[in-house]
């Protein structure tokens, strides 16, 4: 028979020892410090699966104390209901509180919301500044090391005219430089090659915004002449924005889908 | 990351040393602004490294990852730009009216919704109702019972295709009379590299990076042949992809020409692009001061920006680096009388606002001989390897008279005879007292190149003879012009008129007396007291454009 069973019948026929359940409930108290010098000490692999297992029991901790929060608004009412007040046919239903339905629908309306106004790509990988930029040794000794080449595609606009070597720290190639994109409908499910207006955000901050850098995930702003777009009120729209789904600087080519 | 700003420790705004960045920016000051100060420091930035040399930090090169998130708005799935009916109908009228001139500019292009104003080609649909409607062919009521061809049978095809060949070879004689040479055996040699001179794919990168680098591109010419050394695909170039840069015409080498020719080149070429006459003289220069002015509306034109720059483009040896050391009026530029002496290009300031850019000389490909190409002064003539065979064509081209100046020699039966007699006279012998014709074609080639030997391409005969400066599209109404835009532009027009009405000054011991008021005898033929002089003038100026053609 094992061990525990000789325990077990130890105590059924002689009984416990006399500060056994105080002893007990010390080391049940003592136990929380215990685990947390434990979650502490540990390192490695060991110390991420403690991590993980006490993130989980806290997180279902707080769920269980919020259901219970959240079931006493469903509380049934207690105050006297007058003569008349209902009709005779109500008078066998509990009345409930509001309160449930009025967070089911603030929550719905925000789940909307949140889905609605997202793009199409919400986050994408994210490019450092060594792949971004090249350094460009100049100088008779090639000692100089402040101009930048920029490696991704860019867009420079018709104005464009490169500064005097003397000022200008990033160099565009013009062999990386665009002028138009591939931009998909995504209802009417067609592309089209239409002009690039401007780079409004390149997700991997606002200094390659400026820079004119278009990279996956950049929103750019297109000519939409062609595709004959009108307001409401009868004007024509010639501006909209579209995301950049592809690695352009890698295709040759931009592809993005039109935000409507 | 990338403007990082300096912890302050100084907070007073004197600064302690001269890269000291706290400074204030006051412009009474004579001293270095915080921004020059920081842009100085910027040029000795250097990757920071320990001690064994491995690289800790080096500016924007981190490997740190940045946030990509884009946050959900509504307004990524508005509409951005808006335009109304009755503004769009302005704004392509306004266009018709002030894009068809050279001299009017755009100064936001990218506020205009360029794309309704003009209709794309591109855009024509292929008109297939028209041909043939839906209901002839599908249908209850259809007619067609067979698809229609070309051609019905295989005898009809015959015959057509045959129409299209003679067609073709009516159209196309030339290359009629190709075929023949390849049905003799015969091919073209292969030119000598040095023929191909400025169309190298080095020499052609050099300029793209001047054209996108420049502002203003001044496109310098000679004015001995101001066609010939044009490069047509630049300008078209510039019209197409790059309008928002200007181009400008320079007439160099003014004084190598009688005055009437430039006028008559000013006249013709002002049609096109703003012109100006230009003699590169570092001591003793023509048109500095116009060109000058231009330079300065151009940057007051460009106001918004902190500088322009002034790109020179063109043929090698018209004189570009010339140019730019008269502008500055000292040697920034090596120079030499020989073409291909700039090789890369290079950066010169003029004023604080205005900075040049030389360029090497550059040749667009298209049919030109080996003798045009010599003519033009694009090959280096130390090199050609048979000089004498171009002589021919700079007897035809030369009159007789500037010859006769210039080598003693009175009569000569063809260009072989011509340079036995020279190298006579100059005493360029070989062994055994043979004729060097060698050397003797190389010096007449040098003296061609130099300007020593007259010589010019008259402008074409321009039926209207008033002396009215011809500057297109320029509104002379003062009242209408309240923009700062089209004010410089007047003022570059004025520029442009009043350099038409000054005189040009030439070599005094290049022409004759005659040579010298030759067109204004020529725009009179029924004076008889005249025409003994008439007759071998207006023969001469005809042959000149036929032989450059």
């Amino acid at each position: 028979m094992p061990q525990g069973d000789y325990i077990e019948r130890h105590r059924r026929d002689y009984g416990y020892r006399l500060d056994h359940f105080e002893r007990k409930r010390k080391k049940e108290a003592r136990q929380v410090h215990k685990r947390s010098s434990i979650a502490q000490k540990a390192l490695g692999i060991k110390g991420k699966m403690i991590a993980k297992k006490n993130y989980a029991e806290k997180a279902q901790m707080k769920k269980t104390l919020a259901m219970h929060e959240e079931s006493t608004s469903r509380r049934k009412t207690d105050d006297n209901v007058q003569d008349g007040a209902v009709p005779a046919y109500l008078l066998d239903r509990d009345n409930t509180t509001r309160a449930k339905v009025l967070s089911n629908t603030i929550k719905q309306k925000r789940k909307e919301k949140a889905g609605k106004w997202d793009v199409p790509l919400p986050k994408v990988r994210p490019v450092a500044e060594d792949e971004m930029f090249k350094v460009v040794r100049t100088g008779k000794r090639k000692t100089k090391q402040w101009k930048r080449m920029v490696t991704k595609a860019t867009f420079v606009g018709p104005g464009f005219t490169r500064k005097p070597p003397k000022y200008e720290r990033f160099i565009r190639p013009t062999g990386l430089r665009f002028t138009k994109a591939h931009v998909t409908h995504p209802e009417l499910k067609c592309t089209f090659n239409l002009e690039l207006i401007g780079v409004k955000k390149n997700p991997n901050g606002p200094m390659y915004t400026s820079l004119g850098v278009i990279t996956r995930g950049t929103i750019i702003e297109v000519n939409v002449s062609e595709l004959g777009l009108v307001t409401p009120a009868g004007k024509v729209v010639w501006g909209k924005y579209a995301q950049v789904t592809n690695n352009p600087e890698n295709d040759g080519c931009i592809n993005a889908v039109l935000l409507v | 990351m990338a403007k990082k700003k300096e912890k302050k420790v100084n907070v007073s705004g004197k600064p302690k040393h001269s890269l000291d960045v706290n400074r204030s920016n006051d412009a009474k000051k004579e001293s270095r602004s915080a921004a020059t100060v920081r842009r100085l420091k910027m040029y000795n930035t250097r990757p920071v490294r320990d001690r064994k040399g491995k690289v800790l930090s080096h500016e924007l090169q981190s490997k740190e990852l940045p946030s990509t998130r884009i946050q959900p708005d509504r307004r990524w799935f508005g509409n951005t730009r808006v335009v109304n009916q009755k503004e769009l109908e302005f704004f392509r009228e306004e266009l018709q009216s002030r894009m068809s001139s050279n001299y009017n500019v755009i100064l936001k292009e990218k506020k205009l919704p360029l794309s309704l104003l003009n209709d794309h080609q591109k855009q024509a649909r292929v008109h297939l109702l028209d041909r043939e409607p839906f209901q002839d062919a599908f249908g209850p009521k259809t007619k067609r019972k067979r698809p229609s061809l070309m051609a019905a049978d295989y005898e009809s095809l015959l015959k057509k295709a045959d129409g299209s060949q003679d067609a073709f070879e009516q159209k196309y004689g030339s290359s009629v009379s190709a075929e023949a040479n390849d049905e003799d055996g015969f091919r073209d040699l292969v030119r000598h590299t040095m023929f191909e001179k400025g169309q190298s794919k080095r020499i052609w990168g050099e300029l793209y990076k001047v054209i996108d680098s420049s502002d203003v591109v001044v496109q310098v010419l000679d004015a001995r042949d101001p066609q010939g050394t044009r490069c047509y695909h630049l300008e078209k170039h510039l019209k197409e992809n790059c309008k928002h840069k200007h181009m400008v015409l320079l007439l160099n080498k003014c004084d190598l020409v009688p005055a009437w020719a430039t006028k008559g080149w000013l006249r013709v070429l002002s049609k096109e692009f703003p012109t100006l006459a230009f003699h590169a003289n570092i001591n003793k220069s023509f048109g500095k001061g116009s060109l000058l002015s231009v330079l300065r509306q151009f940057a007051r034109l460009k106001r918004d920006k902190q500088a322009i720059s002034v790109g020179f483009v063109g043929y090698p040896n018209v004189g570009k680096s010339s140019v730019i050391n008269t502008l500055r009026t000292k040697n920034v530029c090596k120079v030499a009388p020989i073409p291909g002496e700039t090789k890369v290009w290079q950066y010169i300031t003029l004023t604080k606002r205005i900075f040049l850019i030389d360029c090497p000389g550059v040749v667009y490909h298209n049919n030109d001989t080996e003798t045009d190409v010599v003519l033009k002064g694009v090959v280096r003539v130390t090199n050609l390897k048979d000089a004498a065979d171009h002589i021919g064509e700079v007897l035809k081209r030369v009159k007789k008279e500037h010859l006769e100046r210039a080598y003693k020699i009175k009569e000569w039966d063809d260009e072989n005879d011509f340079l036995l007699q020279l190298c006579k006279s100059s005493g360029k012998l070989l062994k055994g007292g043979e004729p060097d014709l060698m050397t003797a074609a190389k010096m007449i080639l040098h003296d061609w190149q130099r300007g020593r030997i007259p010589f010019f391409v008259s402008p074409p005969r321009v039926e209207d003879l008033s002396e009215e400066p011809n500057v297109n599209g320029v509104d002379l109404d003062d009242s209408v012009d309240g923009n700062e835009a089209s004010a410089a532009m007047k003022a570059i027009a004025d520029v442009l008129s009043s350099q038409q009405q000054t005189s040009v000054p030439v070599q005094n011991d290049l022409y004759s007396e005659n040579e010298l008021k030759g067109e204004a005898a020529d725009q009179y033929p029924n004076t008889n007291a005249n025409e003994d002089i008439l007759a071998p003038d207006s023969n001469t100026s005809e042959e000149d454009p036929t032989n450059v053609s």
